[in-house]
């Protein structure tokens, strides 16, 4: 259907998409609420609308739903139809773009007009007033809220001289740059898995859903090894001022800084699939394509000790290990190291096991540094065959490839997930980039997913991000998962996406109860409902006193004999309370009201924030019951 | 000691499959909570086809003893088993060859906290919360948070249509009731919609006890009204008596569950309020979930219902344990007397749940 409006008398022509209507699906949403919203797609007509001018409608989450009763009435009011919070006419402008419609509308009015007769004409016109808007002589933003949308309020206002503007919001796809410009991101399969080279579509991270939200801002993450090209053009906007590298001397001084830093391919490759910039105009993107690398190079020709990367990894939780007196800020959040044997046995000295150890407990000034691992490359090899994955502080990364299948890497026990790692493309040196192959290049992937997710909850400590790290995987492949994980995939393939939906939930769902707490002035806000015992001369009264009342009986309502009569539980707040007793017309009731526990007592009850007593490094790990065993 | 946590919760299902490998899987149940959080079960048996009983803890928020119940009793059963022991709760002794015998005859089910987001809230903010913490009509403190689990199951679910008007359904449809908001519609909420996938995916359970507090009580199917047991016709699936529905003392309408049913779930529901009563001697009423007020949408009603509904279901006998008295909350010390008295009954239930069944009905 042709609509028009006016900006500044100017007739502009646009066209309502007929029969679809546009919602904006909520995340938080429950998630069957959500798949109605996929059943209720409605086919969008192919002639008039670019499927790749839609793309950036549904990645940030629009659904176009047929037109019936329901969305019908939802456009008449305004408001967004159950599973989603935006709701709008799909329109198609000359130009081709598409954009969603709005009941919000940019006016100006004739400057002669005082501010109060601005208001008197905005509310003559029945629209609501949102807020002045300071760039502009006596203008506003509005909500048309007697006329269908803003087109149609738009037009209406045309004929009335004290309006000189009335132009209409549209959402509309203003480059929110989540298909990078890299040149070589087609490539990046891992990313964004288009079929591209016989892959299977959307066999990827879901890298570009999660970039919607985060790509990394504020996180340092460490990548150990031999070497790096910190100057390609690609990674040099990345590297961290905490790189540095051990000297190839006997005591392998550490040098800070990229001078004179060994460089390397297979580092520049780990380097680039964590870290390289995004929108630069070059090469390709990171996973964490803002976050901020500390290149660490040590046994640059690959033969060195255990103490030396015993050292890089405690230099990476705190660089005060190496240089005093830097502050403990400085430290990484997350390390990554491809670095080790293949399809061989590796012992783990006792001086890297200490490292570890004290990097996971010590890191990110005491919430622990999660330590990513490649895991060995080889068909079938045991994973527990290399004690330095094995070690439970260090998450032990393999590899999978373009169609979601587990690939040549070690299987077992300890194998925590997979992260795309044959056939990616990532830099490498002399400024130039390459296809490779290898769980060196998963570990860094998924460490690049974790950053993201700790991009949106800094807070999470070490554990948590383990767990919602592996609560976030796709269990891909064909092989069953017992209690979530199998020997070849471990826990599935990682999804950047869900790792950064699971992180931001839970930091609206804290702060919903920090507010609860604030309000609250630290004191718990339930304070004030008490449990009551109302008893009646009998279950009839009893029931009569309480049957229209909206009080709360506890679990089940259940009458007591008590003292010759009935009695019963209520949980109520004080006015509650009043508001039964003055409903009661004859009869007795009786309340009596018990004193609720402290919020000491109950806090010291149920410590909420404690460690977890069933966590593997806890003394308990394993709960026991209550029976005597005899 | 004190109450778990949830994230102790869900580690604690992790841990007790992890050391009992053979004998116990964890099950990541479909639905995350509305916070994101993963709801677990555990299968605790040996890995053969077996007949088996599933129990719910923490659909209410603030009930907190019974997830810390359920894993205390799975992980007893677990410990004894492995090192074929008995086990003792008070004045109540159940040998190692009964423990042996147990797990030849049934395996089980826990869900041990069915609604974590609620059981997070009421130790971080509100200790009254009830509900789930569903944010469609409200969020923070709101009373307009949340849906009551317990009246969102698929039976009877929309409690105005299907209730006389004066049958005073312990239910509500304003989402701000801060206790009984049945929901958007039946099965609405995610954490419904685990326990509902755990009773299709594992048709071997035929026995089902949802254990909240506090009254303390054992109730049995069913709850909607009274249950009686000569006509077949004056049933939930009929609509004809949707106006006469959930009166209290009436004859125009009860509730119809066949003889042996009713014979064996009085019977369980006996045992289960003897062996307390022997450990702690403890008195536990024993008498259908319809006492004073109606209930509509419960779990209990809903997994006896499953099978009348749709006779490819099996049949699931409902009950409803509302454990310990007084407070949701009592002291730890006061929890774990609860805990070794319910251990003691869900035990004797588990130990007497085959005979029941095979000598009053032959099972479906």
């Amino acid at each position: 259907m042709q609509r028009r409006y006016f900006v500044r008398q100017n007739e502009i022509k646009i066209e309502e998409i007929d029969g679809v209507v546009a919602v904006r699906a909520d995340p938080q949403a429950h998630i069957d609420t959500q798949r109605r919203l996929e059943v209720m797609r409605a086919p969008l007509p192919v002639e008039n609308v670019d499927a790749a001018a839609l793309k950036p409608f549904e990645r940030a989450n629009w659904r176009f739903v047929a037109r019936n009763d329901v969305t019908r009435s939802a456009l008449a009011a305004h408001g967004p139809i159950a599973g989603s919070d935006a709701i709008g006419r799909l329109f198609r402008r000359e130009n081709g773009s598409l954009a969603v419609g709005t009941n919000r509308l940019t006016v100006q009015l004739d400057p002669q007009l005082s501010a109060a007769q601005c208001q008197a004409a905005i509310s003559e016109q029945g629209l609501e007033l949102v807020r002045a808007l300071g760039f502009g002589k006596n203008l506003y933003e509005v909500l048309a809220r007697t006329q269908r949308d803003s087109i149609e309020a738009s037009e209406a206002l045309q004929g009335d001289p004290r309006f000189l503007l009335a132009e209409p919001v549209f959402l509309e796809h203003i480059d929110q740059r989540a298909s990078p410009d890299d040149p070589r991101y087609a490539e990046q399969w891992h990313l964004n898995n288009t079929g591209q080279g016989g892959g299977a579509p959307a066999a990827d991270i879901r890298a570009e859903e999660a970039w919607l939200v985060t790509r990394g801002s504020g996180i340092r993450i460490a990548v150990i090894d031999n070497g790096f090209e910190a100057s390609h053009e690609d990674l040099v906007g990345a590297v961290d001022p905490m790189a540095g590298y051990f000297r190839r001397t006997a005591n392998s001084e550490f040098h800070l800084g990229t001078q004179g830093m060994p460089t390397g391919a297979h580092g520049t490759f780990c380097a680039g699939i964590a870290g390289c910039r995004q929108n630069n105009s070059k090469g390709v993107s990171g996973v964490a394509p803002e976050s901020s690398l500390m290149l660490v190079a040590c046994l640059d020709d690959q033969v060195g000790s255990q103490l030396t990367l015993a050292r890089a990894v405690a230099y990476c939780a705190t660089p005060a290990q190496e240089i005093s007196g830097t502050p403990a800020t400085s430290g990484a959040d997350l390390i990554v190291c491809s670095l080790g044997p293949n399809g061989a046995e590796w012992d783990l000295s006792e001086t890297l096991r200490m490292a570890i150890e004290y990097a996971a407990a010590n890191g990110r000034q005491g919430r622990g540094c999660a330590i990513f691992w490649a895991s060995s490359n080889g068909r079938d090899v045991d994973i527990a065959k290399d004690e330095v994955v094995s070690h439970p502080d260090v998450i032990a990364v393999g590899r999978s490839n373009n169609r979601d299948q587990e690939d040549n890497s070690a299987r077992g026990a300890k194998l925590e997930y997979l992260a795309p790692g044959v056939d990616v493309y990532s830099a490498t040196t002399g400024n130039t980039y390459k296809y490779g192959t290898g769980t060196s290049y998963a570990a860094p992937c998924a460490a690049g997913v974790a950053a993201l997710a700790l991009a949106v909850r800094p807070a999470l400590n070490r554990a948590e991000l383990r767990q919602l790290m592996i609560s976030a995987c796709d269990k891909v492949g064909t092989q069953p998962y017992t209690n979530g994980r199998n020997e070849d995939y471990g826990y599935g393939r990682v999804n950047a996406n869900r790792a950064v939906t699971l992180a931001a939930g839970r930091s609206e769902a804290r702060a919903r109860y920090d507010a609860v707490a604030r309000a609250a002035g630290g004191e718990s806000s339930g304070g004030d409902i008490y449990r009551h015992e109302v008893w009646a001369a009998s279950a009839q009264e009893l029931r009569d006193f309480l049957g229209q009342s909206q009080l709360d009986f506890g679990c089940r309502a259940v009458a007591r004999p008590q003292d010759g009569g009935f009695v019963t539980e209520v949980y109520a707040s004080e006015p509650e309370i009043g508001r039964l007793r003055s409903a009661r017309s004859a009869g007795t009731l009786r309340v009596t009201r018990h004193q609720n526990a402290s919020a000491e007592g109950r806090a010291r009850q149920a410590e909420a924030s404690r460690s977890n007593r069933f966590a593997a490094r806890e003394a308990v790990s394993v709960p026991r019951g209550l029976g005597i065993k005899e | 000691m004190a109450y778990m946590n949830v994230a102790e919760i869900e580690t604690a299902t992790e841990a007790l499959a992890g050391a009992y490998p053979t004998f116990c899987q964890r099950i990541e149940l479909p639905h995350l909570s509305h916070e994101g959080r993963r709801i677990s079960a555990l299968r605790i048996g040996r890995p053969a086809s077996l007949p088996a009983a599933l129990f719910l803890g923490g659909l209410h928020a603030r009930e907190w003893v019974p997830p810390d119940l359920l894993i205390a009793l799975g992980a007893d059963l677990l410990e004894a088993s492995a090192r074929h022991t008995g086990l003792r709760y008070g004045g109540r002794y159940f040998t190692a060859a009964e423990i042996g015998t147990l797990f030849d005859r049934l395996a089980i089910y826990l869900v041990p906290c069915g609604n974590p987001d609620g059981r997070h809230y009421t130790q971080t903010g509100n200790p009254m919360w009830r509900k789930n913490r569903n944010p469609t009509h409200g969020s923070g403190n709101s009373s307009c948070c949340g849906v009551d689990l317990n009246r969102n199951f698929p039976f009877l679910w929309d409690h105005v249509a299907k209730f006389a008007p004066d049958a005073d359904v312990r239910t509500s449809d304003n989402p701000c009731d801060a206790q009984v908001f049945r929901g958007d519609g039946p099965a609405s909420e995610p954490e419904t919609l685990n326990v509902i996938r755990l009773l299709d995916d594992r048709p071997e359970i035929r026995w089902m006890i949802d254990i909240h507090s506090h009254v303390p009580a054992v109730y049995h199917v069913w709850g909607s009204d009274e249950p009686q047991t000569t006509n077949p016709a004056m049933s939930f699936k009929n609509p004809a008596f949707d106006a006469v529905r959930g009166r209290k003392g009436d004859i125009a309408y009860k509730e119809f569950i066949p003889e042996p049913d009713l014979a064996s779930v009085k019977s369980l529901a006996t045992t289960v309020a003897k062996a307390v009563r022997d450990a702690r001697n403890e008195d536990y009423d024993v008498s259908p979930s319809f006492e004073l007020y109606p209930t509509s949408g419960t779990s209990d009603d809903y997994a006896y219902s499953r099978h009348i509904t749709d006779s490819s279901k099996s049949k699931v006998l409902g009950f409803t344990i509302e454990c310990g008295r007084g407070t949701f909350q009592p002291t730890w010390a006061e929890a774990q007397n609860i805990i070794r008295e319910m251990s003691a009954g869900l035990i004797a239930f588990l130990l007497a749940a085959p005979d029941s069944t095979s000598r009053t009905s032959p099972v479906a």
